[in-house]
């Protein structure tokens, strides 16, 4: 195989993808293209190699993952650029609730965030999410138990009416 | 989906896409002092997108670096030789060459000096060995010669061109793999593996000859050829011969030339005595060659360490004069390609040159860097003259070489060496594992004069005829030097 074959297209194709995950994990644009940035330079250090193991999506979610420098620190709020209009939706409501879920992440210490955007977002289940982060099943359950504890916690419900159901009560039901 | 998986999504969505990094990324100052390392990567990266990246990693700014892949190795006169990856082309005994070539190409001075092995393997490089396909199949056709003999018998050979110094054959062993039997090599690391150091015995008479002609010694000059007392030697282990002096009138004398014919031990150490142990790994030394291995099998770099310290200082004794130290089949051929060379020595090489995507790296050092002659072109005629009469013809030059294993009759390491105009050879054969008498398919002795002589007969006959080289008569002998020099009979 040549050195960097398929190399291009995997980030062409994954990217998108990829950088959401950067983006919830560091809570910031920029801290999320330096991460993407460092984890594919990595990435491609390693192409042949992680191409052939068959799974450089995998890959590059552990780097992001594990990638202490760029995320782990606790960082200050910043606060969220202004949404373009898209929709006839409440604008408003809807920054002010991404607003909070994201302070609400980024109030999460490293690994449970991770633990919460693998999980939730990602949709990995137990084993994937404790490969990606190097760690146990039994890990990955307790540190989502207290994550969505705390999360509860640091959001008030999306809709009082809508209160039942809207969170898991308990981690069981995700 | 539950309602956090919702919102996550939703959060997530407002991510930026990686490729539009530029415009945000100018905009923070801040970041830019921080990170300032991975800036310029980040904005070529967000411009250009991921060839850039892919340039940036391999330093060759703005473009993808060509044909990274395997390297492949080719003959001189195009052939492939072996490709990294081919596991049945790497088998073959041409192959045995890649140890040497990555050593050569990654030597210090050299474009790719300390470059990781394995990047040179895979990193797409053309590389052109001095190896050429018609002397390699003649070689491999020579040894040959060794089937139908004992499983234990291993032989090896190399031709190195006069003049120019590449090696145009090698052959190490049957496995491209295996164990090297014709030389030795730097590795990776630093260290110097192989098994191609083998005790040369009387072939090394070569440079005790070439030193005796240096110091100004006639061939004619004469000396004691029946045991004697002799310097450096107890009374209970004196140098013996295992021929006789072919003309001795008065029963005591050979002339150096006999001697030197009929490989007679206890004249040529008397000579060595007389011109010097040091004298003698000199002129080994500046015929081409390298290494040497003393009693204890313990390396002496004749690049670095002076004759004078390896002698006395480093355990080579007056034995070096009558082939007591190992040296490797290559660095014999390399000699012997000296002296038809009239004795001027050209820097032996496997690699002629590398390149990659189109640009050529690295380029093997023509003309080879000067060396002052061995000997002067009387004496090298001298040299010369005798070693045709082994070979019976004066195109080819040719010392056998035979070293007793313990007391036996049998030899431990038989070897013939030699030259013609065109080529200078090296062949051997010994114990493939641990030394043992050498006895052929009959149970017969091999001696230097035996089996390898055939094999080098037909290495010389096969890669001239097959490179259509045809060899010229080698100039008569001078007869140069004084026929009473010191040590010398009657004295």
């Amino acid at each position: 195989m040549e050195r960097y074959e398929g190399f291009a297209e995997f980030v062409a194709a994954r990217q998108l993808a990829l950088s959401r995950i950067a983006y919830l994990l560091t809570g910031d644009h920029h801290a999320a293209q330096d991460l993407m940035q460092s984890a594919l330079v990595r990435l491609a250090g390693h192409w042949r190699r992680v191409a052939a193991g068959g799974d450089p999506e995998a890959y590059l979610r552990r780097i992001m993952v594990n990638e202490r420098n760029t995320w782990w620190r606790r960082r200050p709020p910043e606060p969220m650029e202004a949404v373009p209009d898209r929709s006839g939706r409440d604008e408003a409501a809807d920054a002010v609730a991404r607003a909070s879920l994201m302070a609400a992440l980024r109030a999460l210490p490293p690994r449970q965030r991770a633990v919460i955007v693998l999980r939730f977002y990602a949709d990995l289940s137990e084993a994937e999410t404790a490969r990606t982060m190097g760690c146990s099943v039994g890990t990955v359950k307790s540190q989502a138990h207290v994550a969505l504890a705390r999360l509860r916690q640091l959001l008030p419900p999306h809709d009082p009416a809508d209160q039942a159901g809207a969170w898991p009560t308990s981690y069981l039901e995700v | 989906m539950t309602d956090l998986r919702r919102q996550l999504a939703g959060l997530a969505s407002h991510a930026r896409p990686y490729g539009n990094a530029a415009a945000a990324i100018r905009g923070d100052r801040r970041r830019r002092m921080t990170r300032q390392a991975l800036s310029a990567a980040t904005a070529a990266l967000a411009v250009a997108g991921t060839a850039t990246l892919v340039s940036h990693l391999g330093g060759m700014p703005g473009s993808l670096p060509a044909s990274e892949g395997p390297t492949t190795i080719y003959y001189s006169d195009g052939a492939v030789l072996a490709r990294f990856g081919d596991s049945d082309a790497l088998s073959r005994p041409a192959s045995l060459v890649v140890n040497h070539v990555l050593s050569e190409i990654t030597a210090e001075g050299s474009p790719l000096a300390g470059k990781p092995w394995s990047a040179v393997r895979e990193g797409g490089y053309e590389i052109v060995t001095t190896l050429d396909s018609r002397a390699q199949a003649a070689i491999e056709g020579a040894a040959g010669l060794m089937a139908g003999q004992p499983a234990n018998l291993q032989a090896a050979a190399v031709i190195v061109e006069p003049g120019s110094g590449r090696v145009l054959a090698y052959y190490g062993g049957a496995d491209g793999t295996g164990a090297d039997y014709a030389g030795v090599y730097a590795t990776e690391s630093g260290e110097i593996a192989g098994f191609g150091r083998h005790v040369p015995g009387d072939s090394f008479m070569v440079y005790t000859l070439a030193a005796a002609l240096d110091a100004g010694y006639s061939l004619d000059s004469r000396w004691l050829w029946t045991p004697h007392a002799q310097a450096g030697r107890r009374p209970e282990n004196p140098v013996r011969n295992t021929g006789t002096c072919p003309s001795s009138p008065d029963g005591h004398s050979c002339s150096l030339l006999d001697s030197v014919r009929a490989s007679l031990n206890v004249p040529l150490y008397d000579v060595t005595a007389s011109v010097g142990a040091a004298n003698v790994l000199a002129a080994a030394r500046d015929a081409g060659i390298g290494f040497i291995w003393d009693n204890d099998l313990h390396r002496i770099d004749l690049g670095t360490v002076d004759p004078a310290e390896a002698v006395g200082g480093l355990g080579i004794g007056m034995e070096v004069g009558i082939g007591q130290y190992a040296v490797t089949v290559l660095d014999q051929a390399y000699a012997m390609a000296t002296f038809a060379a009239g004795g001027r020595r050209a820097d032996a090489h496997f690699v002629v040159t590398v390149r990659r995507g189109g640009e050529t790296i690295y380029s093997e050092a023509m003309p080879s860097p000067d060396h002052p002659p061995v000997l002067n072109p009387e004496q090298v005629a001298d040299l010369t003259y005798a070693l045709t009469a082994e070979s019976g013809r004066n195109d080819l030059a040719i010392k056998t070489g035979d070293w007793r294993y313990f007391d036996a009759v049998a030899n431990s390491s038989a070897w013939s060496i030699g030259y013609t105009s065109a080529l200078g050879v090296a062949v051997w054969v010994g114990s493939a594992g641990e030394e043992r008498p050498l006895l052929d398919a009959d149970g017969a002795p091999i001696y230097g004069a035996g089996l390898p002589t055939q094999i080098l007969r037909r290495v010389v006959t096969g890669a001239q005829t097959a490179m259509g080289l045809q060899p010229k008569q080698f100039a008569p002998p001078v007869f140069t030097g004084s026929d009473n020099p010191p040590g010398s009979y009657p004295g």
